[in-house]
């Protein structure tokens, strides 16, 4: 027992961990092995484990273990798991090749904002025809044309809204006098006495040569 | 249980080991042969046999028997822990050099980790690859702690020197 050299550690230049208590300089190989035949003299004492109780016992856990060790020994190679695997990596194989596919099929999309001039037609209200200018001593009096039956064929335009735009567009100077309609009047009533005066008086031989236009103008001296 | 452990292979086992496990686990509780029954039990109940049975059945028996200590002293606090090393030895030789008493009470001074690579060194008859699996250390630490444990048994029951010569330096 002692004599057990033939196992010994070739290598031993470890260095020893920090808190293992060795001594300072090793054995001498003759002590070692008079130490070693001096312990082998001594045998340890026949255990006192009764061999028969030890026997039953483990018959007792043979009978418990090997039910358990059947089904281990089944369940020691499953066949899911590796099926499992499998399947996973096919599913993840096919969505990358799809996702390659997909990718390449449709170029990505860039979004460029740019800044360009845009060129809109824009419509204006027409002008009105020209009138010949008026002298400084006249005075233009448009008088809408009285309509026949007093049954008017198609709505009238707002008078504010064509003023404004015409006032916009081609300044004040360009606007038409208009009479203001009272309510309950016709359409040619003076609103006034001078105005019926104006109506009456001096442009009464004129009137004749006025009726094919569309408006009356009446050449007002001033005074 | 493992079809190769068959009664027959346990018996020997235990006529192999069994002293030597007992007095392996001796020194750490007072009650080491319920330690190595604990530790065959186990072996039965492996489906498959460990690689090497002797180192492993230190193995359990150690922890088995540090596990057991650990409750014993958590039972009993303040008293002393009766793990010792009683005279476990038979001699057949009559007039042997050291008494096994003095033998028990110089193992039982020895470190720990000292003590149990000597027992199972001398008496386990592992070689030092089985008995670093056994304490969890490598084999050239185990070897330093052999001949270490050795050198300070020696001192300990003050042997004589081996060399009977006038080179002899003591």
């Amino acid at each position: 027992m002692s004599d057990q050299n033939g196992d010994m550690p070739e290598v031993n230049d470890d260095p020893p961990a920090e808190n293992e208590p060795l001594s300072a300089c090793p054995i001498d190989p003759e002590e070692r092995l008079d130490t070693e035949r001096v312990l082998g003299l001594f045998a340890p004492r026949t255990p006192r484990l009764k061999r028969e109780r030890l026997l039953a016992l483990v018959q007792g856990v043979r009978r418990e273990v090997e039910p358990r060790t059947g089904s281990a020994v089944r369940f020691r190679t499953p066949w899911y798991w590796p099926a499992a695997t499998a399947a996973m990596t096919v599913a993840s194989l096919s969505l990358a090749v799809l996702l390659v596919v997909r990718a390449n099929a449709e170029p990505p999309v860039r979004v460029e904002y740019r800044e360009r001039i845009v060129y809109k037609s824009v419509s204006f209200p027409t002008p009105i025809a020209a009138q010949p200018a008026p002298e400084k001593n006249e005075a233009v009096v448009t008088v809408p044309q009285p309509e026949a039956g007093g049954v008017r064929s198609s709505p009238r335009p707002n008078p504010y809204l064509r003023n404004r735009s015409v006032a916009l567009s081609q300044g004040v100077d360009s606007l038409e006098f208009s009479q203001p309609i009272r309510q309950g009047s016709t359409l040619n009533t003076p609103a006034t006495r001078s105005e019926l005066m104006r109506q009456l008086g001096p442009t009464k031989g004129l009137n004749k040569s006025m009726q094919t236009s569309m408006t009356k103008s009446w050449i007002w001296p001033s005074w | 249980m493992s079809p190769l452990l068959t009664p027959e292979a346990l018996s020997r086992l235990l006529d192999e080991h069994g002293g030597a496990l007992v007095l392996f686990a001796a020194q750490w509780t007072d009650s080491p042969d319920d330690c190595v029954q604990e530790a065959f039990i186990e072996l039965t109940r492996q489906i498959e046999l460990p690689r090497c049975i002797t180192a492993w059945l230190y193995r359990v028996a150690r922890n088995k028997a540090i596990s057991m200590s650990r409750s014993a002293w958590r039972r009993r606090r303040h008293e002393t822990l009766a793990g010792t090393l009683v005279p476990a030895w038979t001699c057949e030789e009559d007039r042997p050099p050291v008494e096994k008493e003095e033998l028990a009470a110089a193992l039982q001074s020895l470190d720990e980790g000292l003590r149990e690579v000597i027992v199972a060194r001398i008496w386990g008859g592992l070689n030092f690859e089985q008995i670093s699996e056994v304490v969890g250390a490598s084999i050239s630490t185990a070897h330093r702690r052999y001949e270490a444990g050795l050198k300070a048994l020696r001192e300990r029951l003050k042997l004589p020197c081996p060399i009977k010569t006038a080179t002899c330096p003591k």
